[in-house]
């Protein structure tokens, strides 16, 4: 049980990160880090969202036809999302203006739609309520560390406090988000890759002995 | 009559339906519950912009429908929507201190920059003491636009405006990477500038 946990948290978080491993939800991705404190945001919004659409549908995973999965689903979504415009427009109207278009967006994120239908439908609602919030942990770090670069170079800034004068512009702007992206994506890969050959290497040394004899 | 609702579309229709019901009851309960009126979005700006809860007159208020919007102070690149006059405090050094809130044409693809701007008036002199920004639409870069642009606005009004074209006469304020967004801000500025020299002579 505890191994499962683990499971869940590590690829959800690390393994297949939803970001830089699977590639979705990029839209908010690539509009919204040009400073870190976005990222955190939008994080902490597609977290809740994830964690209580995973909880929904899990419960409902025995009564929803499978027919008409992917609309229910949808509903379920659109629901907690609305939900978390509604108490960010009364609560914290900053924070709805910063985050504007792409928060209604969040009901189209493959993110929560995928887990939904791979993971939610499949399991418990523990599980399901974990997947959400390691997923959604993920997704945070992964914009959060875009935005940190991008406002970085691109405004001399990090979280709004001024480092230095020099910048680049390139990095605000849109050909920026898909370079940064793209670096993200490759040193993460490799880095996924590197640990993974690790692993092997001390579970399996011989595959990596040239001098070994083949049988 | 079993069968009917054994059939797999009844079932589908029906999950559905309830679904539909249940979210849009438990929405409609919580707008009702975290419902924001035009005021109290009024009063959180003021808020933004003083520090604290201000009281005022209503001059212009355009909001909502789209015959009212018709009502706005319009200008060549840009109209006010909000003008407020805020009561005077007995420990005030300004004769005057109104309140508006001004949209700028002209931005990123043809899309707008919404600002407030506080102008306080002493001895005679209309000065601009606060710009901060509202809304803006179809800008993103917006970003850009940091304390030293809006700070630039901060100045005694004149017959003078305001101009992002690095070629034109006037008050330079622009912003390299974000001219269009910067340009609509600029123009809301200018209308307000427009409103002030028309009503009090600058």
């Amino acid at each position: 049980m505890k191994n499962d946990y683990k499971k869940i948290a590590l690829d959800g978080a690390i393994r297949n990160n939803p970001t830089f491993k699977l590639v979705l939800g990029t839209c908010p991705t690539l509009a919204l880090t040009t400073a870190a404190m976005n990222g955190i945001y939008m994080g902490i919004a597609v977290t809740f969202v994830l964690m209580c659409s995973n909880a929904l549908v899990s419960i409902l995973r025995r009564i929803i036809p499978k027919e008409v999965r992917i609309p229910a689903f949808v509903l379920i979504i659109a629901t907690f999302v609305t939900i978390v415009r509604l108490v960010l427009d009364y609560f914290l109207p900053d924070l709805n203006d910063i985050m504007g278009l792409y928060l209604p967006l969040i009901v189209v994120n493959c993110i929560i739609l995928a887990r939904a239908e791979s993971f939610a439908s499949k399991n418990s609602l523990l599980p399901s309520i974990a997947d959400g919030l390691f997923n959604g942990i993920g997704f945070t770090f992964a914009l959060t560390l875009m935005g940190a670069v991008r406002e970085i170079l691109g405004r001399g800034e990090i979280f709004g406090t001024r480092l230095w004068n020099f910048t680049i512009d390139f990095f605000g702007t849109s050909a920026g988000a898909f370079f940064t992206y793209a670096v993200f994506i490759a040193l993460f890969s490799l880095i996924i890759g590197m640990v993974k050959d690790k692993k092997i290497k001390a579970e399996k040394p011989e595959l990596f002995d040239l001098n070994a004899e083949v049988k | 009559m079993r069968k009917f609702f054994s059939n797999v579309w009844v079932k589908c229709i029906s999950v559905l339906l309830a679904i539909i019901l249940v979210s849009g009851g438990l929405i409609a309960i919580l707008s009702d519950l975290l419902y924001v009126s035009p005021e109290e979005r009024t009063g959180r700006a003021l808020k933004k912009i003083y520090g604290e809860e201000k009281t005022y007159q209503t001059v212009l208020d355009v909001d909502g429908t789209d015959e009212d919007k018709k009502t706005a102070l319009n200008y060549d690149k840009g109209k006010i929507e909000k003008i407020f006059f805020i009561d005077k405090e007995n420990d005030s050094d300004t004769e005057y201190d109104i309140l508006f809130r001004s949209t700028g044409n002209e931005g990123y693809k043809f899309g707008t920059v919404t600002l407030w701007i506080r102008v306080s008036v002493k001895d005679g002199v209309s000065k601009i003491s606060k710009v901060i920004l509202d809304s803006y639409a179809k800008q993103t870069l917006m970003g850009k636009l940091g304390s030293e642009y809006y700070g630039a606005f901060l100045v005694d009004i004149t017959d003078e405006y305001f101009t992002a074209d690095k070629e034109s006469d006037g008050i330079k304020n622009t912003v390299s990477g974000a001219t269009k967004s910067a340009t609509a801000g600029v123009n809301a500025v200018n209308c307000v500038i427009n409103y002030v020299n028309g009503s009090f002579g600058g």
